[in-house]
């Protein structure tokens, strides 16, 4: 790629990038890229913005899932017979 | 008098498996293979409870080993059809439905440029309709995207250990998460903010 379209990057690189800069793995032409696309992107800002949102939304619903889900009666009955029949062994 | 924890297995089931179902079933959309899972948690827990260290309580090392079974079932998702991997200048329909596909540029289109969220809808996340919404969107991501969106938000593994546990390289951890995004936001995008 030429410096020229490494620096003048379009929406699909520039939400691409952002990925790999959250991974801390940008050069210095792809930093800089990233930096003037944002500045005049209203869509990747938003994109970024969001994303963060959603990811942050995702780890809270990892935190809270015991108290969203059961394991349906029937199959906790099956996996006790199965796992009693394991423990006499 | 003792703090420490000990093992009863015969109790296993009653007391942890409605928790480790869930555990499960929020990472990894699948019922059947979430209660697969909890049950060979049980099964090699069993096996291994010689090693077991009294200082942490059943319900975290049962946890533990089931955190395995889940980044191990990726890693087998991540690692079949190896001629499924996508370079970041892949131009497939999926790609094309976000990004104009006219050859020349690879802008947002009108139609899927992010605009602003109600902010009114922002404040409402914590609800139960905003959580059984999200996992439909997460559960519709393929897996390979699955994989390393899930890794990475269900705990705080980072790139590089994700990457070793998925044992695929950097580059294609970048596309899938960038896929994923893409995906999982247009997803609430139209399901939850009506656009």
């Amino acid at each position: 790629m030429s410096l020229f379209n490494k620096i003048f990057i379009q929406c699909k690189e520039a939400t691409y990038l952002h990925e790999k800069k959250r991974a801390g793995k940008l050069d210095a032409a792809e930093s800089l890229g990233l930096w003037i696309h944002m500045l005049y992107c209203s869509f990747c800002r938003q994109f970024v913005k969001q994303v963060e949102f959603l990811e942050a939304t995702a780890h809270k619903f990892y935190q809270t899932a015991e108290k969203r889900f059961h394991l349906s009666p029937t199959r906790k009955g099956e996996m006790q017979k199965a796992f009693e029949q394991e423990l006499k062994k | 008098m003792s703090s420490e924890f000990k093992l009863e297995p015969e109790k296993w089931i009653e007391r942890y498996s409605d928790a480790l179902f869930a555990y499960t079933f929020a990472r990894i959309n699948r019922q059947d293979v979430a209660e697969d899972l909890v049950q060979d948690t049980f099964f090699s827990a069993l096996k291994a409870k010689d090693t077991f260290q009294f200082n942490s309580s059943e319900k975290t090392w049962l946890i533990a080993i089931l955190k395995r079974k889940i980044i191990d079932y990726y890693r087998k998702k991540s690692t079949q059809n190896e001629l499924n991997i996508f370079d970041k200048d892949t131009k497939d329909d999926f790609m094309n439905h976000f990004f104009e596909a006219d050859g020349r540029t690879d802008h947002w289109t009108d139609a899927s440029g992010p605009t602003e969220w109600r902010k009114d809808f922002e404040t409402k996340v914590e609800s139960d309709e905003f959580f059984t919404i999200l996992k439909n969107c997460l559960g519709k991501l393929p897996e390979k995207m699955a994989a390393v969106f899930t890794l990475k938000n269900m705990e705080d593994l980072d790139s590089d250990e994700i990457c070793k546990e998925l044992q695929i390289a950097p580059s294609n951890y970048w596309v899938m998460m960038h896929r994923a995004k893409l995906q999982l936001r247009e997803c609430m995008d139209i399901n939850w903010f009506g656009k």
